[in-house]
């Protein structure tokens, strides 16, 4: 027995997202060569996390998917920042 | 003579392969996360020379496969939707497309992997033995996590390559996906760790 509710993006929305990405790409290489403020690596590192979110939400149709995966996927990350906190505090105050 | 009917429904759970697909994901994620993490503690403890030794990177070679990747992620996903539109043939066209972006992202690493060796610098030779410590670390983590990288790209690829022959022969269709979806989720997972793994070693200074 099969459930599938297929939702089919169109051409047009994937060249949308990919412009998109290419954009961020593009700002993000313009930053790390100017360097205009001392915390250009975390300029750069929020960059691609917006060209990460926009690589899930469309490329791997986390928008069309159900509540539950979505829950998954952002717990995961969550679980991954909490760890690279403590680890990074740790490293910091020990 | 007794006729025995035989009636077999296909088991299958697409949506149950997604889910196991993304739980696979996950740990891929934890593992490169890891590893970014590594990198992230030793880059704030030796950050003079890991700035330096990232100097050697010719950041042209890493934007232009960054290009390459985020291309082959659109096409992918472009050729899921031709297949569910049923699209046989510009389907397999654009995994075909896929599968070229993937050998000339391998090509520009491996001509990349081996200006570094002609170079002395990967880890192991004479010229990094004597380099300070930052070196070492900078160059081990950057094989290691470009080499891993390119493993799965491998992994990816094959897996492409057995979508183009199964779509090819009509047994990946517009009912039977989940491979293909399953394979593209997996190829744009390999691309996801490449847009941190760029700026990481090639951009931050």
């Amino acid at each position: 027995m099969e459930h599938n509710e297929k939702h089919i993006t169109s051409y047009a929305s994937y060249a949308g997202t990919y412009l998109a990405i290419q954009v961020l790409l593009i700002v993000n290489i313009l930053i790390s060569l100017a360097r205009p403020v001392s915390l250009t690596p975390v300029f750069v590192l929020v960059i691609c996390c917006f060209q990460a979110f926009l690589m899930l939400r469309n490329f791997m149709h986390l928008k069309y998917d159900n509540l539950i995966l979505k829950i998954f996927v952002g717990g995961v990350f969550f679980l991954f920042a909490v760890i690279v906190v403590i680890t990074l505090m740790d490293y910091i105050y020990r | 003579m007794e006729h025995q009917l035989h009636h077999a429904d296909e088991h299958r759970d697409d949506q149950g392969a997604k889910l196991g697909m993304w739980i696979f994901l996950f740990t891929e994620i934890f593992f490169f996360g890891g590893l970014f993490l590594v990198y992230a503690i030793y880059r704030t403890k030796y950050s003079a020379d890991f700035h330096a030794a990232s100097l050697h990177l010719n950041t042209f070679i890493g934007a232009l496969n960054s290009v390459l990747l985020l291309t082959s992620s659109m096409t992918l996903s472009m050729a899921v939707t031709a297949l569910h539109r049923g699209n046989k043939q510009l389907s397999l066209r654009l995994i075909g497309v896929t599968i070229l972006l993937a050998v000339f992202f391998m090509a520009n690493k491996l001509y990349e992997w081996d200006h570094k060796i002609v170079l002395d610098l990967y880890p192991g030779s004479e010229l990094m033995l004597s380099l300070k410590n930052g070196y070492v670390l900078y160059f081990g983590l950057y094989f290691f996590m470009t080499g891993l990288h390119a493993l799965h790209l491998v992994i990816g690829l094959v897996l492409l390559i057995i979508c183009y022959v199964k779509v090819k022969s009509g047994r990946i269709n517009t009912d039977r996906d989940v491979l293909l979806v399953n394979s593209s989720l997996y190829w744009h997972l390999v691309d996801l760790i490449w847009i941190f793994l760029f700026p990481l070693l090639y951009l931050i200074p």
